[in-house]
C-alpha cells in the first residue's frame, strides 16, 4: 500500500473502462464512462485534495484553541501571536494543496486516495487495541498482564495469525519484560494486579 | 594545543570502563534495532532515552550516540540483504548494495559499508573537533534577533531541504511548532492549546511525541510490510575481503562522499538522508561507467555510506555549538540533555567541556569498535534477520508502551502517543514527513522566546531583526531558500509533474 510503483498503478487505472468499438457510431458505453468520469469525485478526492484535508483535520482543534488567544500586538505580544502566524502557515498551505487538487493540471481522479487498504486498518487497529488496552490495564492489573495482553492482541495486526504461537510468544515477551524492567532495571511499576499481594 | 588537551583528557575519561560499555551497548542495542525492519534510530533513541534519565549525562548522551551509528550501520545491512532500508539514510545503499547481494558479493558490500562509515565518521569528528568550539565562540556574540534569524533559517531549511514535498514539509514544520507551544505560556501564564486537560498544562514530552510520530506509526505501517528475502543465507567472513580493485574503486567516493556529508551535516535541517541521496547523485555524475549503477558499482555504497555517517557526525555541530539540532536525531539528542539540565548552546563546549571531549572521544571509540563488533559478528545480524517479522513486532510493541509510560507514569501520555501516531501514519500516507514535526516541536517555543524578545529589545520596532550583519544574512537566506521552493515548484507545475520521490530519480 506504501509502494510508490503499486501507487502509480492504482493512479493510472481507469476507474470504469468502455471498450472501444471500432465503429463512427455513438458508443453508449463511452458516453457513459465520459459522463462518469466528469460526474466521479476525482476532482474533490485525490492524494493533493486529500493532504489539504487532512491538514486541515490537524489544524481543526489549533483553530478552536486559537479563538480564547489574545494576539496583542506588536508592542505587547499576546500569547496568541506567534502561534497565529504558524497556524496561518499551515492554512495557507492547506488552502494551497486544496485547490491544486481542485483544479490544477494532471490530477488523475481518484478516489481511493487514501492509500491504506483492508490489511492496513487491520495493522492500525488492532496495534490500537494492544496500546489502549496496556493505557487501560496498566495501572491497576500491573505490568505483567498488561504486557501480555497487549503482546496478545498486537499479534492479530500481521497475517499469519496463529493463536497458540500468539499465546506462546506473549508469555515468552512477558517473562523477559518482566525479568528486564522489574527484576533487573527496578522501574518502579506495578508487577501484579493489586489484590495479588500473595504472590510475592 | 587546548584541542589536544581537551581530546586527550576526552580519552581518559571515555576509556573508563563504564563508558566502554556504554558505548559497546549503545553500539550493539542500536545494530540490532537498525537490522529489524520498520523500526528506525529515532524510534530506537526515543525507546531508549527513559532508560538514560538514571545515567550521568555524559553516559547517557555516549550510549544514544552508539545507538544512533549502531543503527545506521545496522540500516545499510538489511538494505543490502533483504532490499528494505532500515533506515531512511540507508535507502540509497539498497540502489547498489542489493544487487551486489545478488551477485554473490555481500561480504565485500557489507564491509565496503563499514570501512565507509569509519572513514566517513573519523573525517567528520575531526571537523568536529575543530568547528564546535570555534562555532561556540562566534555564538557567543548572539543576540536575540540572531538567533532568531538562525532558528527560523533551520526550520526552513529543514522543510526546503527535503525528499519529500516543500510545501508539506513546511506545513508539518509548522504543525511541529503548534505542538510545541501547547501548555502553559511562561509570559503570560495562558494555558494555550489544552483543551482543560491538566495533564497538558506542562506541554507535550518530547519522547512521547518522538514514539508516537516514529515508533508507533513506524510499526504500524510496518505491519503491510513485504517480508523481504534474504540475498545470501550466509555471509562468511572470507566472502568479506574485498579485492583490490573494489578498495580502489571506492577510494575517492569515500573522500567525496565524506566532504559531502560533512557540510551538508552542518546545514540546520539537512541531515544524513539528503547527505547519502546527493552524495549518490554526485558519484554518478562524475563516474564515466554510469550504466553501472544500479546493477552493482560499489562506488554507490561507499559514496553514500560514508556521506551520512559524517552528516551523522557534523550535525552535533550546530546542535552542541548553537543549542539548534540539525536533524530529528539530533533534536531528541538535544532532549536528552535537556532532561539532564544542561543546556547545549555558545557556553556548552566551555563549561561543559569535559563532557564535550568525553563525548568527541566516544565518538572515535564507538566508530572503531562498530567496525570491530559488525565484521566478525556479521553472521549473528543475518541470523537475526531470519527470524520472522511476526515473532518481533508484538515484543516492540510492548517496549514502546513500557517506554512512553515510564516518562511520566501515566497512561495518559501512551494514548496521547498512541493518537499522535495513529495521525502520523494517515499523514506519511500522504506525504508528509514527520522529522520536520519534531524539529518544530523543539524549535517553536525558542522561535517564539527569541522572536519576544528581540521585539522587547526593539521596542516593537520591525528593524532591530535587520540590525546586525548576522541576523540580515540569515533572514535573507530563508527569504531565498522560499523563493527558490515557489520556482521549482512553479517549474515542476508548468512542466506537468506530480510529485516524485527522490529515490525514483536516482533510479532513472
Amino acid at each position: 500500500m506504501f509502494d510508490d510503483a503499486m501507487r502509480s498503478e492504482i493512479t493510472e487505472r481507469p476507474k470504469f473502462q468502455a471498450r472501444a468499438y471500432a465503429g463512427t457510431y455513438i458508443d453508449v458505453a463511452v458516453v457513459a464512462e465520459r459522463l462518469w468520469n466528469r460526474l466521479s469525485w476525482g476532482w474533490l478526492f485525490n492524494t493533493h485534495t486529500g493532504s489539504g484535508f487532512l491538514l486541515l483535520l490537524v489544524c481543526a482543534p489549533f483553530i478552536l484553541g486559537l479563538e480564547r488567544l489574545p494576539i496583542g500586538t506588536l508592542q505587547r505580544i499576546g500569547p496568541g501571536m506567534v502561534p497565529g502566524l504558524v497556524l496561518a502557515v499551515a492554512l495557507l498551505i492547506a488552502g494551497g494543496l486544496l485547490i491544486w487538487g481542485m483544479f490544477g493540471p494532471g490530477i488523475k481522479p481518484r478516489l481511493d486516495a487514501l492509500d491504506l487498504d483492508w490489511q492496513g486498518l487491520r495493522g492500525i487497529l488492532m496495534i490500537s487495541g494492544g496500546v489502549l488496552a496496556f493505557m487501560a490495564l496498566l495501572p491497576s492489573l500491573g505490568l505483567v498482564m498488561a504486557a501480555f495482553v497487549t503482546s496478545l492482541i498486537s499479534s492479530i495486526a500481521r497475517p499469519p495469525f496463529r493463536p497458540l504461537s500468539a499465546v506462546a510468544l506473549a508469555t515468552f515477551n512477558t517473562a523477559a519484560v518482566w525479568i528486564v524492567f522489574v527484576v533487573l532495571l527496578d522501574l518502579h511499576f506495578r508487577a501484579f494486579p493489586r489484590n495479588m499481594p500473595w504472590i510475592f | 594545543m587546548d584541542i589536544l588537551i581537551g581530546l586527550a583528557g576526552g580519552f581518559e575519561a571515555a576509556f573508563t570502563l563504564q563508558n566502554l560499555l556504554y558505548v559497546l551497548l549503545g553500539v550493539t542495542l542500536g545494530t540490532f534495532i537498525g537490522v529489524l525492519p520498520g523500526i528506525g534510530s529515532m524510534a530506537a533513541i526515543a525507546m531508549l532515552l527513559p532508560i538514560t534519565f538514571y545515567m550521568p549525562p555524559a553516559s547517557a548522551l555516549i550510549l544514544l550516540a552508539g545507538v544512533y551509528y549502531g543503527a545506521e550501520y545496522g540500516g545499510s545491512i538489511t538494505s543490502i540483504l533483504l532490499n528494505i532500508p532500515g533506515t531512511p539514510s540507508s535507502a540509497v545503499t539498497c540502489l547498489d548494495g542489493h544487487p551486489m547481494a545478488l551477485s554473490g558479493r555481500a561480504g565485500v558490500a557489507l564491509f565496503i559499508t563499514a570501512v565507509a562509515s569509519l572513514v566517513g565518521s573519523s573525517v567528520a569528528i575531526f571537523f568536529l573537533t575543530f568547528a564546535a568550539p570555534a562555532l561556540g565562540r562566534l555564538v557567543l556574540n548572539f543576540g536575540p534577533a540572531e538567533y532568531f534569524a538562525v532558528i527560523l533559517f533551520g526550520l526552513v531549511a529543514t522543510s526546503t531541504i527535503t525528499n519529500g514535498s516543500t510545501a508539506k514539509s513546511l506545513a508539518m514544520v509548522a504543525v511541529g511548532v503548534l505542538l510545541g507551544l501547547i501548555g502553559m505560556d511562561q509570559n503570560s501564564a495562558v494555558a494555550r492549546f489544552t483543551f482543560g486537560i491538566p495533564e497538558l498544562f506542562d506541554g507535550i514530552d518530547l519522547i512521547v511525541l518522538a514514539m508516537g510520530l516514529f515508533g508507533i506509526s513506524e510499526i504500524m505501517r510496518s505491519m503491510v510490510m513485504r517480508s523481504g528475502h534474504l540475498a545470501t543465507a550466509k555471509v562468511s567472513l572470507k566472502s568479506m575481503i574485498p579485492t583490490r580493485e573494489d578498495l580502489r574503486a571506492s577510494g575517492f567516493p569515500m573522500v567525496r562522499g565524506t566532504a559531502v556529508g560533512s557540510f551538508l551535516g552542518t546545514l540546520p535541517g539537512a541531515g544524513q538522508t539528503i547527505a547519502s541521496f546527493v552524495a549518490y547523485a554526485v558519484e554518478k555524475r562524475v563516474s564515466r561507467t554510469r550504466e553501472r549503477f544500479g546493477k552493482g558499482a560499489i562506488e554507490g555504497i561507499s559514496a553514500p555510506e560514508s556521506a551520512n555517517n559524517a552528516a551523522a557526525l557534523t550535525a552535533f555541530i550546530p546542535t552542541l555549538s548553537m543549542g539548534i539540532p540539525g536533524s530529528a536525531t539530533m533534536a531528541l539528542m538535544l532532549g536528552a540533555l535537556m532532561i539532564h539540565g544542561i543546556t547545549p548552546g555558545p557556553n556548552f563546549v566551555t563549561q561543559n567541556s569535559d563532557m564535550f571531549w568525553t563525548l568527541i572521544a566516544s565518538f572515535w571509540i564507538g566508530s572503531f569498535l562498530l567496525i570491530l563488533l559488525n565484521i566478525p559478528l556479521i553472521g549473528l545480524w543475518v541470523r537475526i534477520l531470519k527470524i520472522p517479522y511476526q515473532m518481533l513486532f508484538p515484543m516492540i510493541i510492548v517496549l514502546l508502551c513500557i517506554g512512553v509510560y515510564s516518562v511520566n507514569n501515566s497512561p495518559f501520555d501512551v494514548g496521547l502517543a498512541l493518537m499522535l501516531g495513529v495521525i502520523a501514519v494517515f499523514l506519511r500516507s500522504y506525504g508528509f514527513e514527520m522529522a520536520p514535526v519534531l524539529i518544530g516541536f523543539i524549535l517553536g517555543p525558542m522561535l517564539e522566546r527569541y522572536f519576544r524578545r528581540s521585539i522587547q529589545l526593539g521596542r516593537g520596532e520591525a528593524e532591530y531583526f535587520v540590525s546586525s550583519g548576522i541576523s540580515m544574512f540569515f533572514l535573507a537566506a530563508t527569504v531565498l531558500l522560499l523563493l527558490m521552493a515557489v520556482v521549482a515548484g512553479v517549474r515542476s507545475v508548468l512542466r506537468g509533474r506530480t510529485e516524485s520521490s527522490a529515490i525514483h530519480s536516482l533510479r532513472s
